[in-house]
């Protein structure tokens, strides 16, 4: 009677392990890094060093994506991503952001919706734009073939800077988030493994110990 | 007085079952041919579907995309991970296929020892026994001629 009670409080556990694989697989499937607004000087469109910067590092295998957006009259806000190395150079050389060579690649998407022509959808540049409103959805590796992402691991930079055609107001205003790929996908199959590994070992160990309990073989 | 030694025909050396022993070689032969049975039937299911699983997947995949649930790069990584699924659900069946008729023979190989051993068991009756030599018979035809000619296959629709 014991025993019965054990097994079915460890089938509880197991069938817990192979639900909670998807659930965990779907919170850790991007890791967020930054989800605010932000304000920055219009003195960022001459030197990087007003610039906002944010610093990510990526492994293989891994991309970054990054929803740019800003909803403000006047703002001209540009978003540009570095490498690290890149980035302290033009730092430490008080470089204009927009004189800085080497910006990396990514692709940015146009959601157009019952458009199966996904060529027409996804494109490939070193620099997105926004005027007064807009919003970009961007992924980024690390680089790019046509509108297909490289991954070549390494530290990055995002760097934004912009003007303001306000007069007095010298703010540019924009909202940001970035995510990275987490171990989502690896959580969710490790669970899942535990779990129906557990199920057929408890099933296999309940009939040997009724078996042996009862007295009787297969046979 | 001299001893005689008595060489063992191939039939003495049958293993030969009493009636409930018999019975259960039977039953649980019938339960692992059934269990293997049916992984093949859930394994062959699954291969034909395939397709159908990845134009519904894919549909999917479109929505989520187009819905702005993920961008293009990802829309690429799953709709890679789609094919891969699709092309394992139809190759799975080489795999469960072979390891279900395996099971299905040794599930017959009880049942035919269980037949053979009420055919050969002189406690039951003659008409009993005379069946029972003829079930074991058609078991081992099934057997042999599934094992030798693989292209065989039953439809039902």
């Amino acid at each position: 009677m014991e025993n019965i009670k054990k097994y079915k409080i460890l089938v509880l556990i197991s069938v817990i392990i192979i639900i909670l694989g998807p659930i965990l697989g779907f919170f850790f499937n991007k890791i967020i890094l930054v989800n605010q607004s932000f304000v920055t000087s219009e003195t960022s469109n001459n030197d990087v060093q007003n610039a906002t910067a944010i610093e990510f590092t990526l492994v293989k295998d891994q991309k970054a994506v990054i929803e740019f957006s800003a909803f403000t009259e006047n703002v001209t806000a540009n978003l540009i991503i570095l490498s690290k190395g890149t980035y302290d150079l033009a730092y430490a050389a008080s470089t204009a952001p927009g004189s800085i060579t080497g910006e990396k690649y990514f692709v940015y998407s146009e959601f157009t919706f019952g458009d199966a022509n996904l060529a027409g959808q996804a494109f490939a540049d070193d620099i997105r734009t926004i005027t007064a409103e807009g919003y970009w959805y961007i992924e980024f590796a690390g680089g790019v073939d046509g509108d297909y992402l490289r991954y070549i691991p390494g530290d990055y930079v995002v760097i934004v800077y912009g003007t303001n055609s306000g007069g007095i107001n010298l703010n540019i205003y924009f909202d940001l988030v970035i995510k990275i790929d987490g171990p989502g996908d690896i959580l969710e199959l490790l669970f899942i493994l535990i779990g129906v590994g557990a199920l057929v070992a408890i099933m296999l160990l309940a009939t040997i110990g009724y078996l042996k309990k009862t007295g009787r073989g297969l046979l | 007085m001299e001893k005689k030694q008595v060489k063992a025909s191939l039939f003495d050396k049958l293993p030969l079952l009493d009636k409930n022993r018999a019975a259960k070689f039977i039953i649980y032969g019938i339960i692992i041919a059934i269990i293997f049975g049916l992984m093949m039937m859930i394994s062959y299911s699954i291969a034909v579907n395939a397709g159908q699983w990845a134009a519904l997947a894919n549909q999917d995949n479109y929505l989520n995309y187009w819905n702005g649930f993920y961008g293009f790069n990802d829309f690429i990584e799953r709709q890679e991970e789609i094919e891969m699924i699709a092309l394992w659900m139809a190759y799975q069946d080489v795999i469960f296929m072979n390891i279900a008729r395996i099971g299905i023979n040794i599930g017959l190989v009880f049942v035919l020892i269980g037949f053979l051993s009420f055919a050969v068991n002189d406690k039951i009756d003659e008409n009993t026994r005379k069946t029972s030599i003829i079930i074991a018979g058609l078991v081992l035809f099934i057997m042999i001629f599934t094992t030798l000619f693989s292209s065989i296959s039953v439809t039902i629709n």
